[in-house]
């Protein structure tokens, strides 16, 4: 039925079904900054829109039901400013707050938080923070913990309250003489003092090293992100906006069985309802096998996988695909699709799986072994690494201790769920546009699955709404993929909530062994660590992620004295097969599991031997100059090679952090820890030290190329995939240094398998490290061919001779002479294209490490526990890293805040259960809960720059150690407050209650 | 499958609707489109079921308030108005209607065991019918596919109503693993326990001498319904007792 609708103050009259819901009518309709998170149940908030002005989740309310009201969405909030000839108000003051404050990661959520944000402001121009976070709890957001976006509600409330707002990086104009802060102050320096308690900063703080070169422009600056404008006006960006209304919506028949064999499937029903295009099955397509992990080649790890199979291995696996013209057409036609299975024995519990009698999961003639994979043990990799004599350190030391650790299956939570378009382009090539971190990896993999060469294929990268690892996986690609071969029609797949929980990836479960020889002075003479890795029903990302495991979490404590020289370190990984869904990549690949036994233990070791935890840690962990113990001894499957630790700025983490959380006061202070008033509650501290890696040595390679325009601005075209983090920004503040021109001269265009040049894709945190390396590569380059075009001009314009074109600098848009004579770039692009011996100036780079530059954090961690029913609530969280030099301050801040809150879940309430059937407990967002605004801890972020001489701008990675100190630095702070010794995370009331009753 | 949708005007209208198997939309309580068994929408945003006002001993709040409408009101009880910031996130609270969220809420919801415990009683339009008034015994009735001719019109809670209420979880904002409500009447005291079993447990105790052992043995016979997937049953009885005690400690103050 037609009906009125008021949408951003203008008259909407539309066919609406009864059963239509307000979400899909806006989207159909082009307002595609409302967002499908998938959950369709309220419970993520992305569908946000006003509603007479008040917040609410359009996924909930029919459209019939808002006719009449007035729908705001955040379209009408306001535009780019830069409109041509046309006049305009440019963005609203809301979403110029989110664009300067950084609040903008993937921007998936942003327009939801924008409006959320615009409801308070128009009844309270002065909230209090918590006000803020009340109005932002229904939203969210997996990138931020919020602590950007409540920033950047109080900056906004001070532009509309008419003060004056100073520019962001006001604050970084201090930050040389940033030092200790005095004991037990508070140190957290609001932007916009509202004369509250704000526990929020936008810019970090940041210690800098005098070696660091201070005279770079935009290197270290706070720099708005390239592509916040487009996020925070909500226009099309994702992988969803660009769907036609004709294309076709499919859905996957899922698999109800843990493991069993089909042995029979008919269609027939399903094929018949009208709107159903296609319907395919293990029968209809070829077989295949290959690994979804999306890695470089060969990828190391067993090939496993098809893309339809005739046996199903976890509840949740592929049995058959749809394509209709409805999404309720193609639901429909799923539950028609008959299945008779086999039932075979499942294996829930990876202590079951290397049995004897144990069901084999993987029986497949075509399965592929890597390295010392065995799918007859149900092994799809075993890791065996031994550094020194592990024995002999044993004998030496004087006490020994070993205990077991538990580690979780965890989700990424994207906000958006995997999805994809397919379609074949005038030219009969397929194009794939997906929410991927991996485009060339899945272009490369998808070819043989399709039987499309690789020259066939376009992948395209849109934005992504968050990945974390989750996307560093061909996994629902091939899907459409097959969808639009059979139909030649565009095809749109999506996974819902339920479905991301169920069939989608997950951080790799681990049962985890740990013992420890120390000597009565503190001294580590051996450390030896067993992982049972859990990696579900196939072999993606196994071996990589379980080996980083033991290479990052086990390469910190090195021991001392001699042993530092000559570490005793053993590494034994078996990662078994079993009935549930598959683990993957999750931020920190595999090293948050190794953190979570390694730093328990040692706060054990220390408190038994009667030591500083903080040091007897630094006393034993590895130092500048040392080599990484693991280089010697392993390579993701590869031939290792030594490499030397050249920066480690762990002491001065420590002593920042220290300071900023008030460890001097709060540790071993008896009133402290019992002064809260209540009797039951009792206050803890606790740190944990971390190292993470930087890109993947001589393999993670990232290309780059400019091309200069008419107006010296420059075109950067990157295979690089910014999932959210700010990783085109980075890249193009770092062109902008060298090339002497402002951020906003820098076009970046990421990532499309036709245009931009090769990138591993965005992964091991190695954007800023190895991409950046192409980018400093390729812009040396035009750099060049501007200079000796200048050096021309210059000679041209004022007479000058001989002039030697390496003395030429750019700054400010211009080649200039150290004695003050210039040309502009624009001159210098017009003379190259137009005027004489004309050229295109343009440039490709390449890089690939040698070496993985480790970063390093302390995090520390405030909490309160019930002692009587062990709730634990996480006060404060302080993270004190050295990246190397950092880039971009509010990106960097961002990640680390991000990591944290993720961490935090990891730490506190994440996890994922399995019955003995196989069925998942958590599949929806209910269940399996994450941090919302307003149930943040108040978080601190501080940078401790060194300058890593292995990169141009002495940088290394930031994106994956926040997820590794959390959970132990939190594990720490309960055993610290009330004697309860946690093994297994996350620490739910019970488990620490029951640890309380151990005492 | 949904295939009309009505916004009515009159009470009777939707009385009549009911009978013709249509459902009554509660506002934010999510209604799936693809639900095979409902023929129609009813939509009652315009009955102005949205008053929230003391009648002699109750509170009595229309069915259509929403929660942002309940906690922007002075009468009603600061607990309730916690219970609802603890569990209702602010989209929700400005959809979620307070008798849509009774029939949807399970025995996790925190706000209907506060509701439990307050002895509501739910008030019909029209009054004469055979459906129960209190909310653990409509709860389950309006899961079913029986077809009604009745709808909810308010809520009455009693004006004295006392509650204070205490619960575990993993997060500040997370559903409860153990929810403990409690309530001191003249006649009795009444425990209301969330984070047992899909429906909140009520027990009225008369002696509060005996009150910890009653409550022990009654949870105990309860053993069989306990659903709780995240936590033990031996967790639940030991730190619901030890909270039980707790607030009757702050019940005293």
């Amino acid at each position: 039925m037609k009906r009125n609708l008021i949408i951003n103050g203008l008259p909407y009259y539309i066919d609406i079904e009864p059963n239509e819901i307000l979400l899909n009518t806006l989207r159909s309709i082009g307002l595609v900054s409302i967002k499908n998170g998938g959950c369709n149940k309220g419970e993520c908030g992305a569908c946000t829109v006003l509603i007479d002005g008040s917040p609410i989740n359009s996924c909930q309310i029919f459209t019939n039901q808002a006719v009449g009201h007035d729908i705001k969405t955040v379209e009408y909030m306001g535009e780019n400013p830069d409109q041509g000839w046309r006049t305009s108000s440019g963005l609203g003051v809301i979403q110029k707050a989110f664009v300067e404050s950084g609040a903008i990661q993937c921007g998936f959520c942003t327009p939801a938080m924008v409006l959320a944000i615009k409801s308070l402001l128009d009844d309270n121009l002065n909230p209090t923070e918590l006000e803020i976070r009340d109005s932002l709890s229904s939203v969210l957001c997996r990138c931020t913990s919020y602590v950007k976006p409540v920033q950047a509600a109080l900056r906004a409330a001070a532009y509309l309250r008419g003060e004056h707002v100073p520019p962001i990086d006001q604050y970084l104009e201090v930050s040389d003489s940033f030092g200790v802060v005095k004991n037990g102050s508070d140190s957290t320096d609001p932007v916009i003092n509202n004369d509250q308690k704000i526990s929020t900063q936008v810019l970090p703080k940041i210690q800098i090293d005098s070696a660091i070169n201070r005279k770079t422009s935009k290197i270290g600056r706070p720099t708005e992100k390239v592509d916040a404008n487009k996020l925070v006006q909500g226009k099309t960006a994702f992988v969803a906006d660009f769907s036609p209304q004709n294309a076709l919506i499919a859905k996957v028949l899922f698999s109800t069985e843990a493991h069993a064999n089909i042995i029979e499937i008919d269609v027939s029903e399903a094929v018949k309802l009208p709107g159903v295009e296609c319907v395919l099955t293990y029968k209809d397509i070829p077989r295949v096998v290959y690994s979804t992990a999306g890695q470089s080649d060969p990828i190391p790890g067993p090939l496993d996988a098809f893309s339809l199979d005739k046996k199903v291995r976890f509840v949740g696996d592929r049995v058959a695909f749809v394509a209709a013209k409805t999404e309720q057409i193609a639901i429909q036609a799923i539950k028609l699709i008959k299945v008779k299975y086999e039932k075979l024995p499942a294996i829930t519990n990876s202590n079951d799986s290397m049995k004897s009698d144990a069901a084999i999961i993987h029986d497949e003639p075509e399965y592929k072994n890597f390295a010392d994979s065995n799918p007859m043990e149900n092994l799809a990799a075993k890791i065996r690494i031994d550094i020194g004599d592990v024995e002999k350190g044993f004998q030496e030391a004087d006490l020994i201790f070993e205990n077991e650790y538990d580690v979780p299956k965890v989700q990424q939570v994207h906000i958006e769920p995997h999805v994809v378009l397919t379609y074949w382009d005038p030219d009969d090539r397929l194009v794939i546009t997906t929410s991927t971190q991996v485009p060339f990896h899945a272009r490369r993999i998808l070819a043989p699955i399709l039987g499309l060469p690789i020259k066939k294929i376009r992948v395209i990268k849109p934005r992504i709404g968050g990945g974390f690892g989750g996307k560093q996986e061909v996994l629902i690609e091939d899907v459409a993929a097959h969808l639009t071969i059979a139909t030649g029609k565009p095809v749109l797949y999506e996974y819902t909530r339920e479905e991301e929980f169920i069939a989608s990836r997950s951080r790799h479960p681990m049962k985890i062994k740990l013992k420890t020889g120390v000597k009565k002075d503190g001294t580590i003479t051996a450390n030896e660590m067993y992982a049972l890795s859990d990696t579900g029903a196939y072999g993606c990302h196994a071996l990589t992620v379980t080996g980083n495991t033991g290479h990052k979490a086990m390469a910190l404590y090195v021991g001392d004295g001699p042993y530092r020289k000559n570490p005793n370190i053993r590494f034994y990984a078996d990662v078994v097969y079993t009935n549930t869904p598959p683990a993957g990549a999750y931020r920190g690949y595999g090293v948050p599991q190794g953190y979570w036994p390694v730093e328990r233990q040692m706060e054990i070791i220390a408190r038994k031997l009667n030591m500083d935890p903080i040091e007897f840690r630094l006393k034993n962990a590895v130092r500048s100059g040392e080599l990484h113990p693991f280089s010697t001894a392993w390579s993701e499957g590869r031939a290792p090679k030594p490499e030397i630790i050249h920066t480690v700025g762990l002491e001065e983490c420590v002593r920042q952090g220290k300071a900023a959380i008030g460890w001097d006061q709060k540790f071993g202070n008896f009133d402290w820890h019992n002064g809260t008033g209540k009797p039951n509650i009792r206050r803890g501290i606790g740190l944990a030290m971390v190292m993470q890696g930087t890109a993947i040595p001589y393999l993670d390679m990232g290309a780059a190329s400019i091309k200069m325009n008419d107006d010296g601005s420059f075109n950067l075209l990157v295979g690089a995939t910014d999932l959210g983090t700010g990783s085109d920004t980075v890249l193009a503040q770092m062109a902008a240094e060298i090339l002497g021109v402002e951020v906003n001269d820098i076009l970046v265009y990421s990532s499309d398998t036709d245009f931009t040049p090769f990138d591993v894709g965005a992964y091991a945190s190695s954007t800023t490290y190895i991409s950046g390396g192409a980018v400093i590569r390729a812009a040396d380059q035009v750099a060049d061919s501007i200079k000796k075009r200048a050096a021309r001009l210059i000679d041209k314009k004022f007479g000058l001779k001989d002039i030697d074109f390496n003395e030429i600098y750019l700054y400010d848009r211009k080649a200039s002479l150290p004695s003050g004579e210039f040309v502009t770039l624009k001159e210098v692009a017009y003379d190259s294209l137009h005027h004489e011996n004309q050229e295109q100036i343009m440039a490709v780079g390449s890089f690939m490490s040698p070496s993985s530059p480790p970063p390093f954090a302390a995090q520390f961690a405030e909490v309160e526990v019930d002692i009587e029913t062990g709730q634990t609530r996480v006060i404060h969280l302080v993270m004190a890293v050295d990246s190397g030099v950092i880039v971009n301050p509010i990106t960097a801040a961002g990640q680390i805040e991000g990591g944290m809150g993720q961490a935090l879940g990891y730490a506190i309430c994440e996890e994922m259960v399995y019955d003995e059937y196989g069925n998942a407990r958590e599949k929806d967002l209910i269940d399996y809960h994450i941090f919302r605004a307003d149930e943040m801890p108040k978080m601190e972020t501080i940078f401790v720059q060194t300058y890593e001489p292995s990169h141009p701008f002495g940088l290394k990675a930031v994106a994956e150690i926040p997820m590794d100190g959390v959970a132990p630095a939190v594990g720490n702070a309960i055993l610290d407050a009330c004697n309860a010794n946690l093994f297994k995370i996350p620490a739910t009331p019970e488990r620490v209650w029951e640890a309380l009753q151990k005492i | 499958m949904i295939q009309d949708y009505i916004r009515v005007k009159t009470k009777d209208e939707v009385v009549g609707l009911l009978e013709k198997g249509y459902t009554i939309l509660g506002g934010g309580t999510y209604l799936s489109r693809n639900q095979e068994d409902v023929l129609g929408l009813i939509d009652i945003q315009e009955l102005g079921l949205n008053k929230i006002i003391p009648i002699e001993d109750d509170l009595v709040i229309d069915s259509y308030c929403t929660f942002t409408e309940i906690l922007d009101n002075p009468n009603v009880w600061d607990s309730l108005k916690d219970v609802i910031l603890q569990e209702s996130k602010i989209n929700s609270r400005n959809m979620t209607t307070i008798a849509g969220h009774l029939l949807v809420a399970d025995g996790f919801s925190n706000i209907l065991g506060w509701l439990v415990c307050a002895d509501a009683t739910i008030h019909y339009y029209p009054d004469k019918n055979p459906y129960p008034n209190k909310i653990p015994e409509i709860n389950s009735l309006f899961k079913s596919k029986e077809t009604f001719n009745s709808f909810i019109d308010s809520i009455n809670i009693p004006i004295n109503t006392c509650i204070v209420w205490e619960v575990i979880s993993r997060t500040p904002d997370d559903f409860p693993l153990v929810g403990v409500f409690y309530n001191k009447k003249t006649d009795c005291s009444i425990i209301a326990l969330t984070g047992f079993c899909n429906k909140v447990l009520l027990f009225k105790f008369n002696d509060d001498l005996k009150i910890y052992e009653d409550f022990e043995t009654q949870l105990l016979i309860a053993h069989s319904q306990y659903s709780n997937r995240f936590i033990s049953f031996d967790y639940y009885l030991k730190t619901s007792t030890l909270v039980l005690k707790r607030l009757l400690e702050k019940g005293k103050k």
